[in-house]
């Protein structure tokens, strides 16, 4: 799969180009990072699969475009976020501490297409409201808009009588997601908490 | 408006008319761009959830891939391992007779081989302790004597040049046979490995015995 077709099939929502995106620079990657990183590969992984996670919310929101590809390849851009990554956790006490690194490193601007910037108050309390869902909503939320499975497959898969049940379920725990996002967000906005 | 209106809206899944009604009214409701900005982010954060979680489960499959690939490589280094084991028996046993059948043979040839002890004039070359204990059997005493006289260092109180040249060729030709009757020794005990050391020292000396030596070294 070529880096534009891996955009375009993200952008549509394929998981078996985010897959592929994945498997196709993964062991490059943690030798990439092994040069200045002497912790361990769970770390490591871990790394790599938010650098891989950050790439996907770029095209999903389309900041990151085929056009964009004239720049840079995909893998630059992933490699790219990867670095940034790295030095954010090279910069943090708890590694500074461990002396995992074997050399200075610093962030990686120019190559970038897009500012990164730490995610927004409104970002992180939806982020955290999703983080918590429990189950049903967990499991149905995530069928229908990560795997983008039918109302028919997921009655089928979850045990709903029919179609509608479905629907009517992942209805109800997205009105509660959004309740209970919204009452966080006021909260913030009226200081509440602070 | 429903969920599932913003979701069709959100996914391009409407027709070009229902499009710009919703356009429409999206323009003129406040509460209703909210409403659609708030789902959007809501399934943007549900996506990024589902993808971390997928990236997860594939990196079990990866790591089940390589515990299992490891398992099979750990088997075969077991069949290996025991062929490896097998092989080495085979060569200490073989070891094992080899050296038996070396033992019967240096001393056999050991037993086959007289020692000429005298001198031409009927003169002991060496000690006759040395050669009695070696005619008798007693190798262990034969070997201390022997070692005793390899000790002895070359003296000659004659001042006469020619007398000390002549009792240097005495000395040197009575290590020789201390040598070959040492060498006899050890053959004769079955210590085929010193004995082989012994006659190569002696096949490449001057001495006497050199042909001896050669020869055993050939047959054996």
């Amino acid at each position: 799969m070529t880096d534009p077709q891996i955009i375009r099939e993200i952008a549509e929502g394929n998981q078996r180009a985010f897959t592929e995106l994945y498997n196709m620079y993964r062991a490059e990657f943690i030798g990439y990072v092994r040069k200045s990183f002497r912790g361990g590969d769970d770390t490591i992984i871990d790394l790599y699969q938010d650098a891989c996670v950050a790439l996907y919310e770029n095209i999903i929101k389309g900041r990151l475009t085929v056009e964009q590809l004239t720049h840079a390849s995909l893998k630059t851009y992933l490699f790219c976020i990867g670095r940034n990554k790295l030095v954010d956790m090279y910069r943090s006490r708890e590694f500074k501490r461990r002396r995992d690194f074997i050399e200075n490193i610093d962030y990686i601007h120019d190559k970038l297409p897009w500012q990164e910037e730490e995610p927004s108050e409104r970002e992180v309390v939806i982020r955290q409201a999703v983080a918590k869902m429990t189950e049903p909503c967990n499991t149905i939320l995530l069928k229908f808009y990560w795997e983008q499975k039918s109302m028919q497959e997921i009655a089928q898969e979850c045990g709903y009588n029919n179609p509608d049940s479905a629907k009517t379920q992942k209805s109800k725990c997205m009105t509660k997601l959004k309740v209970y996002i919204t009452k966080q967000l006021q909260r913030d906005e009226s200081g509440e908490y602070r | 408006m429903n969920q599932e209106s913003i979701d069709r809206y959100l996914t391009g899944q409407m027709s070009q008319q229902e499009r710009e009604l919703f356009d429409k009214q999206l323009e003129e409701d406040v509460a209703l761009r909210e409403q659609v900005a708030l789902h959007r982010d809501i399934v943007t954060s549900l996506k990024l959830k589902g993808a971390k979680a997928h990236l997860q489960a594939l990196e079990e499959e990866i790591a089940a891939e390589q515990k299992a690939a490891a398992k099979q490589r750990s088997r075969r280094g077991w069949v290996w391992g025991w062929l490896t084991c097998a092989v080495a028996g085979c060569l200490v046993i073989g070891g094992f007779i080899y050296h038996d059948a070396k033992v019967d043979a240096y001393r056999s040839y050991a037993m086959g081989v007289s020692y000429d002890y005298t001198t031409a004039r009927g003169g002991e070359i060496v000690d006759s302790q040395i050669t009695s204990a070696f005619e008798s059997g007693e190798y262990e005493k034969t070997l201390e004597l022997i070692e005793k006289a390899e000790q002895r260092a070359f003296v000659c109180d004659d001042p006469h040049p020619e007398q000390q040249a002549q009792a240097r060729i005495e000395y040197e030709i009575e290590r020789d046979h201390l040598l070959w009757l040492k060498t006899l020794t050890l053959m004769r005990q079955g210590e085929w490995w010193q004995a082989r050391k012994l006659l190569k020292e002696i096949a490449a000396s001057e001495s006497e015995y050199r042909e001896e030596a050669q020869q055993a070294l050939d047959e054996l």
